[in-house]
């Protein structure tokens, strides 16, 4: 009886300890927006400009011993967009820029997420802005610290894929072709 | 007489006088463009410029501090002298403030300076819209009274020339 005891409890703690990943098998199924950030750079004549978006919703699952049944969508509001100076901002809700008014919202969502190690995933999925949809592939990076949890990525996309700067904008000359998107997603209801 | 400016002080003040009238229509006309490629393109090439003056004002103030000009003549009343001094002093002040407060001006609108789109200047000041149109304030302020300032100091060399027939006005042509 006492042997059978010992055995059930053991049993369980000696693969916890032969496999340090099951004992953080938690599901992580949303995000926390107020400590999130959607920034991204690009360049102008040799000039680096930070932006950030201010407002977006996300859904998310993600359990990371199980990537391929995670699932992340996100809905940026391009209103929110703060494209690193004043008078850039001013513009870029313009119908050459993002046409706000017609697309509202640039949207991505998930296709599959692999894992590469228990920190590194391969998080591809679909980007659409301004209707036009591309395929991209993000590198993250999970960090936990205690109960936080934080996913981080950059990804790059050409901007004329998306239709963003269209007219005398499409000059990459002057604004340049690639926009770098930086993420950091702080990971709610682990547990 | 006999005591003259040297080649370099002439060069440098002939160049920098070009220099600056070119960079002050350039900047007025982009002030008033759109937000345009084009207009990111010309204060691209404005800020470029700027920082080349602000380069070749540094050495001309640097040649100034090593090289005495020829001295005002010995009939020039007191006050007129001291007033000469001080409008020169001004413009030397003016032409090493106006690039500066661009260059802040600049950082503060969230645009780092890159020098030819190749050298990055560091920023001094932290982007904030509010300090940039005080910056943008203070810039065109002080080509408002840089113009003043060189329209009063041509004034005074053609009084030279054509009233007082001296030559002040002709030491710093040759």
């Amino acid at each position: 009886m006492s042997i059978t005891c010992t055995r059930a409890v053991a049993l369980p703690l000696l693969a916890l300890a032969l496999f340090p990943a099951l004992a953080n098998a938690i599901e992580y199924t949303g995000v926390d927006t107020a400590r999130s950030k959607i920034g991204f750079s690009y360049t102008e004549m040799g000039v680096k400009l930070n932006g950030s978006f201010a407002k977006y919703t996300a859904q998310l699952k993600f359990d990371p011993t199980k990537p391929q049944e995670a699932h992340v969508l996100v809905d940026v509001a391009m209103a929110s967009i703060d494209a690193g100076s004043a008078e850039a901002t001013s513009e870029v809700a313009d119908k050459d820029w993002f046409d706000a008014v017609h697309s509202p919202a640039a949207h991505f969502e998930s296709t599959s997420v692999t894992s590469q190690t228990a920190e590194h995933y391969q998080l591809a999925g679909n980007l659409t802005i301004k209707g036009h949809t591309h395929a991209v592939a993000i590198p993250v990076t999970l960090a936990t610290n205690g109960g936080r949890a934080a996913l981080d990525g950059t990804f790059t996309f050409n901007r004329t894929d998306y239709g963003v700067g269209e007219g005398e904008w499409a000059d990459t000359s002057i604004v340049a072709n690639p926009i770098q998107v930086q993420i950091h997603i702080v990971l709610s209801g682990g547990g | 007489m006999g005591a003259r400016y040297t080649r370099t002080a002439i060069g440098l003040h002939w160049i920098i006088f070009v220099a600056l009238a070119g960079m002050m229509t350039l900047g007025f006309y982009v002030h008033g463009l759109h937000f345009s490629p084009t207009r990111i393109r010309l204060v691209n090439y404005h800020k470029w410029a700027g920082v080349t003056l602000f380069l070749l004002v540094l050495l001309r103030l640097l040649w100034r501090l090593t090289h005495e000009p020829p001295p005002l003549h010995g009939t020039t009343p007191k006050l007129t002298r001291w007033a000469a001094s001080a409008v020169h002093w001004l413009l030397y002040f003016l032409m090493f403030a106006i690039p500066l407060s661009g260059w802040l001006m600049s950082s503060a609108k969230g645009y780092q300076t890159v020098w030819f789109g190749i050298v990055p200047l560091p920023d001094l000041v932290q982007r904030n819209a509010g300090l940039g149109s005080q910056l943008l304030q203070l810039h065109a302020t002080l080509n408002i009274i840089l113009i003043v300032l060189v329209a009063g100091h041509a004034g005074a060399a053609f009084k030279h020339h054509f009233i007082d027939h001296d030559d002040v006005l002709t030491r710093i042509l040759h």
